[in-house]
């Protein structure tokens, strides 16, 4: 029973040892806690007076958002990676339990916290005055060449002195209208750029209305340079030189902050010590409170009752344990147990939705269909050793998370599955059949490229197989649900009409007629069965027959549909020798070449095939996922469960070494 | 002198084929890969965390270029008559050619739309991580067409065709 078995647990203790219980709890992770006060707890009984409880999490979560917030400071100034790879290679903090519970000695969080905000601040200030004076440089820059003094220039007495950006192709009519309208004036442009001039005048007092009511006219872009003394050249030194003194801050307060990087493995296990309390905190907000008694309830695994009761019961005499079967209404969480040897198939389940309580786990079923169909869409030896390998190492070598390194071992077997059929399909990085030694080509081997049927054929057979397990899955549930008899009915009947497809097939195959007529009649009692029975469940004798009739439609079209489907694992495998072939007939032109020939080869040969894999070990995965969720599940699987999730002590990047 | 049909020698009729398919199948693959390449990266500037999820769903429509590539390769290393392109008749090689339209016409338009069906799929994704297995699947329905295309290019080139090979 790969699903595990679930009892509900109950408790009630005094309130005086709930830190005791929750520890406790915590310790063991084997109880999935629910929500006991969400309905007020006690509608139906006033007398049992429920205290509302409100779990104290302000202190926790201010110290937690302080850690994140420096956590989140290392990494804008340090290498944060984001990507595929290295999200699964985040470094790890590798503590032993003892150390990881005195997380919060480690370090003092207030005093590092405000030294490192502090920093924080004066950053952002820093980085504030670095864009103000490149905004000021920007501005200066144009009028470098007015080498007088601007406060002399705005300090003349009866001589008003004046700055503007003007567009070239009105520079004419400015020209003329100066002359004309404001005689008591001089100007100059200073700087020509981009379609602009750059123009500096100095005006009388008297043509003073005028020449604001000329530049607004012809759209004189004013600018100001008040707060300017020496001349523009001397102001943007020195504005440079600020400009270089705040980048040399910048860098000082950034290097004060890299300091402090020595504290990130602390951090982050005082980050998951904080969480973890959080969490204990928090899950009291599920119990249900009187003055004096608390309960809680939840589920466990049949299997660790016992253990549990023990270790609850240590607490003292008050504290009761009850263990419950679960009852007609109640929808326990869902927990898969499986076989170590097919454990990182649960991976894929996990992907698509947890089966609910009721449901057969099908991961017995996934796995090895899922490793055998990857094998296909890749089929090569070569491509096989080099994955087998890779995901090996990065198994035993890799800093990484238990779920991560059950997906790497999925892969692993995948690659040792890509070997096994390779050495079928004569798959040796898509060397082409004649090139082969003879020892390869034994009877049973085939030549995808050449001879696409028997490979087609067998990947049929497969899918036949494949949503016929399916389909008695259904059949196995229904038959433990309702009877035998109806899921022989509804399900039985289909099973039946597809071995007689098969044992016809196997017949017509080795050209033997009485294997091919004894799978006719299996075949037509098939049908019979389909039409008649399949709709057990309707009321009328003539709602029976239609729906049956009916029923027989639906299935020829999704069998010829399933089926055909499945092809996709020949169609796969082909890629894979396709353009490996091409790669390698690629690289044998250039061996002609001299000299150079060596290295394009050694290019092209590597380069070809690293993409030849990459790309089809993505549809090797993409596509056999498919088959899993669509065809197979399709036929039988209900998700919905509930994940179970106990109250424990859950790191991430922690990684708890003697546990 | 070689035997043509319709003005075409074999070997003419069957790079036409060949270029038809790897045409179709690899426009397609380019159209659908382009769009749902540029949501992913829409989802990616928000969201960079989420490239391992969007990977595959990229990649989705990318199979319809490829089986393109594998008609022409068989086209042009597999169905090469035992002694030369020569001894290939005009009417054999506009069979090759009638044979390499499935993959042709398929793949182009389920490239494209299944670059379409990735994108909104895509969303699901950024919107919840968790929900990468089910989003996978709605593209890969689109795909069936595509297979079931080459499945019958492929039956066309070796049951019907190649056996009347001459010689």
């Amino acid at each position: 029973m790969p699903i595990a078995r679930m009892q509900k647990v109950s408790v009630l203790a005094p309130v005086g040892v709930r830190e005791e219980l929750v520890d406790r709890l915590h310790r063991l992770g084997a109880v999935h806690l629910v929500e006991l006060g969400s309905d007020g707890g006690t509608g139906d009984d006033p007398a049992l007076g429920t205290v509302p409880f409100e779990p104290e999490t302000r202190q926790l979560r201010l110290a937690l958002a302080r850690t994140e917030f420096i956590l989140q400071l290392f990494e804008r100034f340090g290498d944060a990676k984001t990507g595929l790879i290295s999200g699964f290679l985040q470094e790890k903090v590798h503590l032993t339990l003892e150390e990881f519970l005195v997380a919060e000695r480690e370090i003092d969080l207030p005093v590092v916290y405000r030294e490192l905000e502090d920093l924080d601040i004066r950053i952002r200030q820093v980085e504030g005055e670095i864009s103000r004076l490149e905004e000021e440089l920007e501005v200066l820059e144009p009028w470098k060449n007015l080498d007088y003094p601007l406060a002399e220039a705005y300090g003349m007495e009866d001589v008003e002195f004046h700055l503007g950006v003007l567009p070239h192709q009105y520079l004419e009519d400015w020209d003329r209208e100066m002359e004309s309208r404001c005689p008591l004036s001089a100007w100059e442009a200073v700087e020509r750029r981009a379609e602009k001039a750059y123009l500096a005048a100095v005006v009388h007092r008297e043509n003073a209305a005028e020449f604001s009511s000329l530049a607004s006219e012809l759209e004189l872009e004013r600018v100001e340079l008040h707060e300017r003394e020496l001349p523009v050249p001397d102001e943007i030194s020195i504005t440079r030189e600020r400009l270089e003194a705040a980048r040399k801050k910048r860098k000082e307060l950034e290097e004060r902050i890299r300091e402090r990087f020595s504290l990130k493995p602390k951090l982050l296990a005082l980050k998951e010590y904080l969480e973890n309390l959080l969490q204990k905190e928090e899950v009291k907000g599920k119990f249900l409170h009187t003055r004096r008694t608390m309960a809680l309830q939840g589920w466990v695994e049949e299997a660790r009752a016992e253990e549990i009761r023990n270790e609850l019961e240590e607490i003292g005499d008050p504290v009761d344990v009850e263990f419950d079967p679960p009852g007609e209404e109640d929808i326990a969480p869902t927990l898969l147990v499986n076989r170590r040897l097919i454990r990182p198939a649960e991976t894929l389940i996990n992907l698509f939705g947890l089966p609910n309580m009721s449901e057969t786990d099908p991961t017995p079923f996934v796995a090895p269909f899922f490793i055998l169909f990857f094998g296909m869409c890749l089929g090569d030896v070569g491509y096989g050793v080099i994955l087998t390998l890779a995901f090996w190492l990065a198994m035993k070598k890799l800093d990484v998370s238990e779920n991560a390194r059950r997906f790497f071992r999925l892969f692993m077997y995948c690659g040792i599955a890509t070997i096994f059929v390779g050495v079928f399909t004569r798959g040796y990085f898509g060397i082409e059949g004649d090139s082969l030694p003879g020892f390869l080509k034994f009877p049973g081997t085939v030549d995808v490229l050449n001879d696409p049927i028997p490979i087609m054929l067998v990947s049929a057979a497969l899918g036949l197989i494949h949503i016929s397990i399916g389909v008695a899955i259904e059949m196995y549930d229904n038959m433990r649900h309702n009877s035998i008899w109806v899921g022989f009915c509804e399900q039985g009947t289909t099973l039946l009409l597809w071995l007689g497809i098969a044992v016809m097939a196997v017949g017509a195959g080795v050209k033997v007629d009485a294997i091919q007529s004894a799978g006719m009649f299996i075949m037509i009692a098939g049908i019979a069965g389909v039409i008649l029975l399949s709709n057990i469940g309707s009321k009328s004798l003539a709602g029976k027959f239609f729906g049956g009739l009916y029923n027989m439609y639906g299935l020829l079209a999704s069998t010829i549909g399933d089926v055909a489907s499945y092809l996709r694992l020949y169609a796969l495998g082909l890629a894979t020798v396709a353009i490996g072939s091409v790669v390698n007939r690629m690289a044998g032109m250039t061996w002609g070449i001299p000299v150079l020939g060596v290295v394009f080869l050694a290019v092209i040969l590597l380069g070809g095939h690293a993409f030849n894999l990459a790309i089809n070990f993505l549809s090797a995965f993409v596509h056999p996922l498919r088959l899993q969720y669509v065809e197979f599940f399709g036929k039988f699987y209900e998700d919905g469960g509930e994940p179970f999730a106990p109250l424990a002590l859950r790191t991430n990047r922690v990684v708890i070494e003697d546990r | 002198m070689v035997e043509t049909f319709g003005g075409l020698t074999g070997l003419q009729w069957a790079l036409l084929g060949a270029a038809v398919a790897v045409i179709g199948g690899g426009s397609g693959s380019a159209m659908g890969i382009t769009y749902i390449a540029n949501v992913a990266g829409g989802i990616l500037t928000e969201m960079p965390d989420r490239f391992g999820p969007l990977l595959p769903l990229v990649v989705i429509p990318g199979t319809q270029g490829i089986y393109g590539f594998i008609t022409g390769v068989l086209v042009a290393f597999v169905m090469k008559p035992g002694a030369g392109w020569d001894a290939l008749t005009g009417a054999l090689g506009f069979q090759i050619f009638l044979a390499c339209l499935p993959v042709a016409f398929v793949c182009f338009s389920s490239g494209v739309y299944q670059g379409l069906t990735a994108a909104g799929a895509a969303g699901m994704v950024a919107k919840r991580r968790e929900e990468m297995g089910r989003a996978l699947v709605l593209p890969a329905l689109v795909e069936t067409y595509a297979v079931l295309s080459l499945i019958v290019t492929i039956l066309m080139f070796f049951v019907v065709i190649k056996p009347a090979y001459p010689g």
